[in-house]
């Protein structure tokens, strides 16, 4: 009784692991399927701003993105 | 960026394609921004984000230049990312917006004698996307006024200028979540609060038009 007790609850703990590590592996876009994140993706990166009033321009030397 | 797999060459930091050069960060208001990078990552496990600076900064206040120095440790910005700064767009693009805070940036340079040392950078940026954050947009008038808008949630700050022709102003990457907005009148105008702002991912919060009062 004891054992099937334990085999029970260790079944269930690997079936939560598996779950969770399935779910990391993957997202949904914004039309809501579901995307595989292991696989070889384009990357678009965008810039802007919160501003300040202190200052009329802030120039800042972009030199790298990685 | 730095990818989640350390078995990938560089310890999983891909290079993007930007182009190098100055730029004034204080055209990307009110929503504005700009393309800087594109690039292919053998997966979409994002961890980090690495942005490189040079030493050629400086800022223009009432029409006369400063240098804006930068320690060499601070030419690196590391942020770190998750699936929730990030959106997966159709097709299978990964797409952010980095989000320049230059008012919490920039501090007046103390080191060194005398008052004219110019000022200092310490880059604080933060990682949003459209899709897991909300705007805040509305009119404030007279022109006149030359408000600066503010809207806060906790300690966190977001700063907004409207714009010089119309009034319009508009914060974008926003946490969700119930702001108050402060509009801070100049030129002997009154501030105004707006209390329980609510903020929604993926939604414009559209404030009614706000007239300031001498």
């Amino acid at each position: 009784m004891k054992n099937k007790f334990l085999k029970t609850t260790l079944v269930l703990l690997s079936s939560v692991a598996i779950f969770y590590s399935c779910q990391k592996d993957a997202a949904k876009n914004e039309a809501n399927i579901l995307i595989n994140l292991n696989e070889p993706h384009t990357a678009v990166i965008y810039f802007t701003d919160h501003q300040t009033p202190v200052f009329d321009s802030v120039f800042i030397d972009m030199q790298r993105l990685k | 960026m730095k990818l989640e797999d350390d078995s990938l060459p560089n310890s999983g930091w891909v290079n993007m394609n930007i182009r190098p050069g100055i730029i004034n960060i204080l055209r990307f208001r009110n929503g504005l921004d700009t393309l800087l990078a594109t690039g292919t990552l053998p997966n979409a496990r994002l961890k980090k984000i690495k942005l490189i600076l040079g030493i050629q900064n400086s800022v223009m206040k009432n029409g006369q230049s400063f240098p804006l120095k930068i320690k060499d440790e601070d030419r690196e910005v590391i942020v770190s990312l998750d699936i929730n700064n990030f959106e997966i767009i159709n097709g299978g693009s990964v797409m952010f917006w980095i989000d320049f805070d230059a008012g919490n940036s920039i501090r007046v340079d103390n080191s060194g004698s005398g008052n004219n040392n110019g000022y200092r950078l310490k880059s604080h940026i933060k990682i949003f996307s459209h899709s897991n954050s909300g705007r805040i947009e509305g009119k404030v008038l007279p022109l006149a006024a030359d408000p600066i808008i503010k809207a806060v949630i906790g300690t966190d700050t977001a700063t907004a200028i409207p714009d010089d022709d119309d009034g319009e102003f508009k914060i974008v990457g926003l946490t969700a979540g119930t702001y108050k907005v402060i509009i801070d009148g100049q030129n002997g105008y009154s501030d105004t609060l707006i209390q329980n702002v609510i903020v929604s991912k993926r939604e414009d919060s559209h404030l009614p038009l706000i007239r300031l009062r001498r």
